[in-house]
């Protein structure tokens, strides 16, 4: 049944994108063509352009998820979606999973659009692919530089990228769940932005307590020249502290800032043991409202 | 005879207005039965109370011994509103039927397009509202199932094209099904029923087999509506 939720919104989201991908496809390769060939003016316009199209990608992806749920789930569409016989919790995962389908697409379609800037680059000033290759090696060093080995540095980098879009379907199933439930739903679409707003304060809030003082921190140390980085299980709130808000560490090196600290700093990662949980909470709540719709 | 819908006690409110109030009653297989009343007396919130699309404040609904959100593969229904995506055409809203109702006959829906004069390839957007409903109306008899619940299914339909729509739902529709129409064009139907609910503020107001109440008063159903919703005979909310 999932399989076939999920197929149902990936056509409808192929609908929606019958345009935007042609679209997407000419911005670049103008890019690409005028840039590439020095046209002035015009090479710089449409390289600009493209690049703004590039970094729209994801958060288009993830706004078009947001409103292919609220339509399929809270407008006429739901008189549809709410009688298949798909339980609450399929049509919470087939939504998940077809958001991810479009997240993926949009990521490797910004990765696509980020070569094709670099290339447009390489070969206006004559470089070609070399620059190419140089983004590639660049990219493909960032663990080295904090000394971590490249396997834990990539399974970081996906965790967080993991992370945006888990957390993003989250917030916005959460919201639209509870906003369009039977006491709110009077409002329209007034009521899951309420929730928001209420969200978003509770979360900075929660946020800011997780962040100082869930003893869960990215330790970075400095030692014989090198930036070294661990996971430590120990609260952020004493190097904050120390620091103060007199912002003491303004004058002070990397170096001197770090000694001044005890020969390291610890970022606090609590925000992301709060994120998880969130995650989880609304996975089992929204199914729950899901479960008990109410379509005025 | 089997009961497929059970409504026992149900009470659902907006606020402090009514929805419906305390109404119960059964539905048999093979019945036609109109769910009648004036807007606003609750005949679209009980169909969504049976639906499972709203939930009760009291009362139970089952579909066969379960609870309606357990019951759509037994029921197909056909809201008030057209619920299809405007990007779909039939070809892609029979896909959906299909996809996901095994008892859904691609051969009966193409059948009826036909007698609609629908294309299958015409996107929903570039129809009119009685086209719509049309098309929905198609892939709703289209499926074979104990239950069918149609809410208004003639409300934007023109006059000239209720009679082939009436004929498209008797022939479509299984014997041993049981039929829930609710509407309030209720002379272009009422050789339909077999029973009708008259629904008042909420509230049950006549509940009866349509023979019995044709031979009782010596009138039609529509007369008889007509009379019980008379200004001054409504039952006082």
């Amino acid at each position: 049944m999932i399989k076939k939720l999920i197929a149902l919104d990936v056509r409808t989201y192929r609908a929606q994108l019958k345009w935007a991908i042609p679209i997407y496809l000419l911005l670049q390769i103008s890019a690409l063509v005028l840039k590439g060939l020095n046209i002035p003016s015009l090479g710089g316009f449409a390289h600009v352009i493209a690049i703004i199209a590039t970094v729209l990608l994801i958060p288009i992806a993830l706004l078009l998820g947001l409103i292919n749920y609220y339509r399929s789930l809270y407008t006429n569409q739901a008189y549809l979606t709410h009688t298949l016989p798909a339980t609450p919790g399929q049509h919470y995962l087939g939504k998940l999973f077809s958001g991810f389908i479009l997240y993926v697409t949009a990521t490797i379609a910004t990765l696509i659009g980020v070569i094709i800037a670099v290339l447009a680059w390489g070969l206006a000033d004559g470089s070609g692919f070399q620059a190419v290759a140089t983004m590639f090696r660049l990219i493909g060093s960032w663990p080295d530089l904090i000394t971590i080995t490249p396997v834990v540095g990539w399974s970081f980098a996906v965790i967080i990228w993991l992370l945006i879009y888990l957390n993003s379907y989250a917030v916005y199933s959460f919201c639209i769940s509870l906003g369009m439930g039977r006491r709110l739903s009077r409002y329209g679409v007034g009521g899951p932005f309420l929730v928001y707003l209420i969200y978003y304060i509770a979360n900075q809030v929660i946020g800011l307590a997780a962040f100082v003082f869930i003893p869960l921190s990215l330790r970075i140390s400095y030692v014989s020249g090198a930036i070294q980085s661990k996971i430590v299980t120990v609260m952020p709130i004493r190097q904050l502290w120390r620091v103060g808000f007199t912002d003491q560490m303004n004058n002070m090196g990397f170096e001197e800032g770090i000694d001044y600290l005890g020969g390291h700093i610890d970022f606090g990662l609590g925000i992301f043991v709060l994120m998880i949980a969130f995650i989880i909470f609304s996975y089992f709540f929204t199914k729950r409202q899901l479960g008990r719709v109410n379509l005025r | 005879m089997t009961k497929v819908v059970e409504v026992k006690g149900i009470t659902r409110n907006y606020g402090a207005r009514r929805g419906v109030d305390t109404i119960s009653f059964s539905l048999v297989e093979g019945e036609i039965v109109g769910l009648l009343g004036p807007n606003g007396s609750g005949k679209t919130t009980l169909i969504k109370l049976i639906m499972g699309l709203l939930q009760p404040d009291s009362g139970e609904i089952t579909i066969r011994g379960l609870a309606p959100m357990q019951a759509h593969a037994l029921i197909s229904y056909l809201p008030e509103n057209t619920y299809l995506g405007d990007w779909m055409t039939m070809e892609e809203a029979f896909r959906v039927f299909e996809d996901f109702y095994a008892d859904f006959d691609q051969v009966k829906a193409l059948s009826m397009l036909d007698d609609f004069d629908l294309e299958v390839r015409q996107p929903l957007k570039t129809m009119s509202k009685g086209m719509q409903e049309k098309a929905h109306l198609a892939l709703v008899m289209s499926r074979n199932v104990p239950l069918y619940v149609l809410d208004e299914p003639m409300g934007g339909i023109d006059p000239a094209a209720r009679q082939t729509i009436l004929e498209s739902i008797l022939q479509n529709y299984n014997p041993g099904s049981t039929l829930l129409l609710s509407t309030h064009l209720i002379s272009d139907v009422e050789m339909l029923f077999d029973r009708v609910i008259f629904l008042d503020q909420g509230y049950v107001r006549l509940d009866r087999q349509v023979e019995e109440l044709r031979a009782e008063t010596g009138k039609s159903i529509d007369n008889i509506f007509r009379e019980l919703y008379a200004p001054g005979m409504r039952r006082k909310a």
